[in-house]
């Protein structure tokens, strides 16, 4: 089945209605949406698997600017870096305004970095032909750390790592087969599975940190809209805005794809880094809107060129996506170049589709529906989201062990999110630990534990030297922060 | 004023100086390579060592900011009660499972959770109904997964 059938297209359409909602409503995130759809998505076939998924990543990160837009809550991270801007503009103007510029940028910040993925991931993975076991540990390793410094903490974001890592080491190891930490239960041999860990991660420690930080008084209703066409507002003066702007799009574009290449980054930090940026050149309230949303949807994009062409995921959400594609038996790097080349092709069509129809579409939408989206009540939503969790653990083995293990990985993902560590740092490390130990003990065992060998080979060294630099570059880039962060509080 | 997320932040960091340790000693019981090397004990080594150490780190520096305040009263107990009334919910449904199956069990747990969040009992269980039937016309009609 290709990407372009009417099943893969309706896939696509309900997945970025679907991540809309879930960007939306504040509580609800864009892992939370895709964790309850894996699931869902073992059953379909790859092709309308991930159609759905790229709508869902198209639009989930986008529309936390929705929440944002009317309530002053963001529906996701990303959408933090700019929620008071966007909200003014929203009540000083009108939400389609608002929406308008978020949409539209969002969707051209995509497309740039979508074209430098095409670019970049086909490139990559030519050069990773040359890679040994060597250079994949440099470069796993630099995953790991740019992920480490991506944390609030460096303690707290090694903590979520090594606990990720830590869990990724029941069962079997994967270098010589001995099964380890399963305490005699046969259910641990084949290692803690991937896709409960997400929705107990994402699920249920989501649901339960909603709760404890419930409370009972209604949310503040949506003001109502000046009597302006939502459509003029959202493509017409939306859209006018955003050309002239076109320089700054364009930058802010480039800065988030870059971003969004550091494995463990992600959107977040692009949204952050660029929107203080734009403020601190004392760009306007539409300037600083466009900048951290083209910047947050271009990392999106960014995320999927190690992924793809390295295995190495960007971000949680490519974490995510590369589990599905090992369970369906797609290897991501360099092979699958070779050998699904028509997957790849079309997974970057869909990503093309769904930037320049599924965002501004569905941004249009949600600036008509905005008052409805918001109305939902918090309370049944997360009950329901409890029962798709219970449903989604259990039908993929139909194993009542799953669901104590969803309990117990549930409160320790609700521990560290209220205490502030990094849980889709545990789930990088999940994915990104057992592909460092493979590296590190094939490579220690043929060269009869030498460990100069790690440094024999050029590309080896130049990757041991980049490791070296992102650790001075991040802490240049933490300080910065720091220091712009201070700029803006002395200014406030 | 008193940082909130520091009970988690403790027992967090508690946990995985556990964790650390468990990881040490139980990782001495793997086989060695043929050379003698440490084999498949090495990584968890080498993970334990990064827990202990960042865990200590950041119990050091949470000590030394707030000592040992009391503050477990910050926690919310009405809503941890809540979420052990749904964890409690969930640690059951493996025993639901064999008496209503999974759509059942599913339906019970929306209907237990929304109650628990403060839901009118009519919204609670039109919400419930809308599960099972989501899940159903999903998983059984479209996906033909047998639940």
């Amino acid at each position: 089945m290709s990407f372009f059938s009417p099943e893969s297209f309706i896939a696509m359409m309900l997945g970025a209605l679907y991540g809309a909602l879930f960007g939306s409503l504040p509580g609800l995130t864009a892992t939370l949406a895709i964790s309850l759809f894996i699931p869902i998505a073992l059953f379909l076939e790859p092709a309308v698997a991930f159609s759905a998924i790229i709508g869902i990543t198209a639009t989930a990160i986008f529309a936390g600017d929705i929440g944002a837009t009317a309530m002053r809550i963001p529906g996701t991270p990303a959408s933090a870096a700019y929620t008071n801007e966007i909200h003014q503009i929203g009540r000083e103007r009108s939400p389609g305004y608002a929406l308008g510029i978020s949409a539209l940028s969002s969707a051209l910040g995509s497309l740039v970095g979508v074209v430098i993925l095409i670019g970049g991931s086909l490139g990559l993975a030519q050069f990773a032909k040359q890679f040994s076991s060597f250079e994949y540990f440099w470069l796993v390793l630099l995953g790991i750390i740019s992920g480490v410094f991506a944390s609030p903490s460096m303690p707290r974001g090694l903590i979520a790592f090594g606990v990720g890592m830590l869990i990724a080491t029941i069962g079997y190891d994967p270098a010589l087969g001995t099964p380890r930490f399963h305490f005699g239960n046969p259910n641990l041999l084949g290692g803690l599975s991937f896709i409960v860990a997400l929705i107990a991660f994402f699920g249920v420690a989501e649901v339960l940190n909603n709760i404890y930080s419930y409370q009972k008084t209604p949310r503040e209703a949506p003001k109502p809209s000046p009597n302006r066409s939502v459509f003029g507002e959202f493509f017409g003066a939306g859209g006018r805005l955003v050309w002239k702007e076109r320089r700054l799009l364009l930058r802010s574009s480039l800065l988030g794809t870059f971003i969004g290449f550091l494995p463990g980054a992600g959107s977040d930090l692009a949204a952050w880094i660029s929107s203080n940026f734009t403020r601190l050149r004392g760009g306007s309230k539409e300037q600083v809107t466009l900048s951290g949303a083209s910047s947050n949807n271009a990392a999106v994009a960014g995320t999927w060129i190690p992924a793809l062409s390295l295995g190495i995921p960007g971000d949680t959400l490519t974490a995510i996506v590369l589990g599905l594609f090992l369970t369906m038996g797609i290897t991501p790097g360099p092979d699958l170049f070779a050998k699904n080349l028509g997957l790849v092709v079309q997974l970057y069509l869909a990503f093309i589709l769904a930037s320049l129809l599924m965002m501004p579409l569905v941004g249009y939408l949600g600036a008509a529906m905005i008052s409805t989206l918001l109305r939902i009540p918090l309370r049944l939503l997360l009950g329901a989201v409890m029962g798709l969790c219970l449903v989604g653990t259990y039908a993929i083995n139909r194993n009542p062990f799953d669901l104590y293990l969803l309990v117990g990985l549930g409160l320790l993902g609700l521990l560290m999110q209220r205490g502030g560590f990094p849980v889709g740092q545990l789930i990088l490390g999940m994915v990104l630990g057992p592909l460092l130990e493979q590296y590190l003990m094939v490579s220690l065992i043929k060269t009869q534990w030498d460990l100069t060998a790690f440094l024999s080979r050029p590309v080896a060294v130049a990757l041991a030297i980049c490791n070296l630099l992102l650790i001075g570059g991040m802490l240049w880039l933490r300080w910065r922060q720091s220091r712009l962060q201070q700029r803006l509080d002395e200014v406030a | 004023m008193v940082n909130p997320a520091r009970p988690f932040e403790m027992v967090v960091c508690l946990l995985a100086l556990a964790l650390g340790l468990a990881a040490w000693f139980l990782s001495n019981a793997f086989p060695r390579t043929a050379e003698g090397y440490l084999g498949p004990a090495l990584f968890p080594k080498l993970l334990a060592v990064v827990l202990v150490l960042a865990s200590l780190t950041l119990l050091y520096r949470n000590l030394r900011q707030a000592g040992l305040g009391p503050s477990f009263a910050l926690l919310a107990w009405p809503n941890l009660l809540r979420i052990g009334g749904i964890l409690l919910a969930l640690l059951l449904a493996p025993w639901a499972l064999g008496k209503l199956g999974l759509l059942g069990s599913a339906g019970l747990l929306v209907l237990l959770s929304c109650l628990l969040l403060g839901a009118r009992w009519l919204e609670a269980l039109l919400t419930a109904l809308f599960m099972v039937g989501f899940v159903y016309l999903v998983f059984v009609q479209m996906l033909k997964v047998p639940l």
